[in-house]
């Protein structure tokens, strides 16, 4: 259960007991079941001794590698060897020990691990500095990324897998920009998958799988788009990618991290919604759908290859897709408005194919309306002022957006806007007198 | 899982992790204290690494030879080049091959494009480190004494042990001075 629930469960308790409501022994009862509450401030120290612990670990490593690149000339060839692969010897002396003595405080494992993996890259790039050699930078992010995430696993320490993450992103960025097979990044993510799992299975909502998610979230958006970037680039199936994508982490974010306390805790359904949203408004332009180039790309590059990440790509929004039909039946509404964006885009897609681009855009306008209008319903039958002003953004976007696209005057852009204006204040001036009314 | 199985595990991670910048030291080591000495000749420039500290870029003069037809190499294929000692040590590229040769010295390169008499391809050595505010003197040297094809210049090349494919540059020379030494000699501006 989530802790603020409860502390606000605990606070309750004796004003229930004191009108009678629960009889105190039932009250001590739920009290012996939750256990003791933190005491204020407690685990924000303990979160202050963790972070300053990965900050010592980041800012010594930092030192030492800037100390070490400028190449001391004085030193001979053997002892700049020596000295490069000291800083690892050092951080694996440090993790072994941690290990035999059995320390599992949490700030330890942190700052070690990342000792570590900051020494794994430094010895690797020293060695490359001694000997003058070449080597590329892809290469060298991959066996940096691949060596450090055994230490996130074995030390249960998240910032190698953080940077793991990182790192198999730029290698694939680095891959697509050299045309090399960048679609290696997915079984690379996998690597990193248990991790999540892994850390999550206490409680979901504890920072080390939530800060993980918020990072793999992004960094997949980012990496998919260069491992496919055949599908994107040449045969314009980019909106059914990204919309199957963003619905997919929002559609399984909402499965996963549905019951959130705060929104810094639902890292895919944020990710998600945005891009979703973002991506949405990106293909209500007449322009997104007109250089659809199917039949161009099919004749002129091998079909084996194109065919591959061509079903790679079709997994993500497939697979939202099959997730939205669940929400349908579940009638979780937000779920399926966000769900809809790759649905819609596949058909949008098939419609620019026959060149009927229009269909695509007209459809993105309607649904944007859609989204705006329903949002800002669900907002004000809840009566949650952020999620009515999210609403009343969508719409304004939307029409903002058509402004500028089409060739309406200046009297109507004017009055559009100021009506918009009008929408938010009054929208707000409701709530707040109906808030204030059941206060 | 049992701690002393994570202990074991960690262990046996930790060795490849070592592995990596030990067996790199250990090849490269190995090379430049019994491979051939050649001389390559270069055309630097300077630009900047913040991994790995500053280095001079070098590119070399003659980068082509000889490839026998055969099936078209994609651009980067790793291609070998046999090597030829020529007049004062400097090295003639002899032809490439497309797999490694039995015998004499030769390196591992990158191919370029071309096929026939004129197949270009990269050499592998591309940059020579040196401390941070050296690295653009030695730059300024480079240009000073100028190594741009057509003109006439002073000898500026990269000394390179060869040993089994494999190339390290031992120094960078102006005027046959190794170039930390020259750069103390020059007066400075």
């Amino acid at each position: 259960m989530n802790k603020r629930h409860v502390q606000w469960l605990y606070e309750e308790l004796p004003g229930l007991v004191g009108k009678g409501v629960l009889p105190a022994e039932v009250a001590e009862r739920i009290r012996r079941h939750y256990g003791e509450p933190d005491a204020p401030g407690s685990s924000a120290k303990r979160w202050a001794v963790v972070l300053f612990s990965i900050l010592g670990a980041v800012l010594i490593g930092g030192g030492i590698i800037l100390l070490l690149a400028h190449n001391w000339e004085e030193l001979t060839r053997p002892m700049r060897a020596v000295i490069s692969v000291l800083p690892l010897a050092v951080a694996t002396a440090l993790g072994a020990w941690l290990l035999w003595t059995q320390r599992a405080s949490t700030a330890w494992r942190e700052g070690v691990g990342t000792a570590q993996t900051l020494a794994i890259g430094a010895s690797i790039a020293l060695v490359a500095q001694t000997y003058n050699l070449g080597g590329r930078f892809d290469e060298f992010m991959l066996t940096w990324a691949l060596l450090a995430l055994p230490i996130a696993y074995l030390l249960r320490a998240t910032l190698p897998a953080l940077l793991y993450l990182v790192g198999i992103t730029v290698w694939t960025g680095s891959v697509t920009f050299q045309s090399g097979n960048a679609l290696w990044y997915f079984p690379l993510v996998g690597l990193a998958l248990p991790f999540l799992w892994w850390t999550s299975r206490e409680n979901r909502y504890h920072p080390r799988p939530v800060l993980f998610a918020w990072v793999l979230a992004i960094t997949v958006c980012i990496g998919s788009g260069f491992a496919v970037e055949r599908v994107c680039g040449k045969l314009d199936a980019w909106p059914a990618l990204f919309g199957g994508l963003f619905a997919l982490l929002y559609l399984v974010g909402a499965r996963w991290w549905g019951e959130a306390s705060a929104a810094w805790q639902r890292p895919l359904q944020n990710v998600g919604a945005l891009g979703a949203v973002g991506l949405a408004v990106v293909l209500s332009f007449g322009d997104a759908w007109s250089h659809t180039q199917w039949r161009y790309y099919w004749d002129n590059v091998d079909a084996w290859r194109a065919g591959w990440q061509l079903a790679v790509a079709a997994i993500w929004p497939v697979a939202a897709i099959a997730l939205w039909v669940r929400s349908w039946t579940r009638r979780a509404w937000s779920e399926v408005m966000i769900g809809a964006v790759p649905a819609l885009a596949v058909i949008g897609w098939a419609a620019a194919l026959s060149e009927a681009e229009v269909l695509g855009a007209v459809l993105f306008n309607l649904y944007l309306f859609a989204l705006g209008i329903g949002t800002l319903v669900i907002g004000l039958r809840e009566r949650r002022l952020g999620v009515v002003n999210a609403g009343l953004a969508v719409l304004a976007v939307v029409i903002l957006c058509r402004f500028f696209d089409s060739d309406l005057g200046f009297v109507v852009r004017g009055v559009a806007f100021i009506a918009i204006g009008i929408g938010f204040l009054v929208t707000n001036l409701m709530l707040v007198r109906a808030k204030g009314a059941v206060q | 899982m049992n701690p002393k199985t994570i202990f074991g595990l960690f262990v046996a991670v930790a060795a490849v992790q070592l592995a990596v910048p030990v067996g790199q030291v250990w090849k490269h080591e190995n090379v430049l204290r019994t491979g051939t000495a050649y001389k390559f000749k270069t055309a630097p420039v300077d630009p900047y690494d913040p991994f790995r500290g500053r280095y001079v870029a070098l590119n070399y003069a003659d980068t082509q030879a000889r490839l026998e037809l055969g099936e078209p190499l994609r651009y980067r294929a790793p291609v070998y080049v046999m090597l030829r000692a020529g007049t004062n040590g400097f090295a003639v590229f002899e032809e490439l091959r497309r797999t490694p040769p039995a015998t004499g010295d030769y390196l591992r390169v990158q191919y370029g494009y071309g096929e026939g008499t004129n197949a270009s391809f990269q050499l592998p050595f591309d940059r020579f480190y040196m401390e941070e505010t050296k690295a653009p003197q030695a730059e300024a040297a480079y240009w000073k004494h100028g190594n741009r094809r057509g003109q006439t210049n002073d000898a500026t090349y990269a000394l390179v042990r060869v040993k089994g494919g494999r190339g390290v540059i031992e120094n960078l020379y102006i005027k046959d001075q190794p170039i930390r030494q020259f750069l103390g000699t020059e007066p400075a501006e």
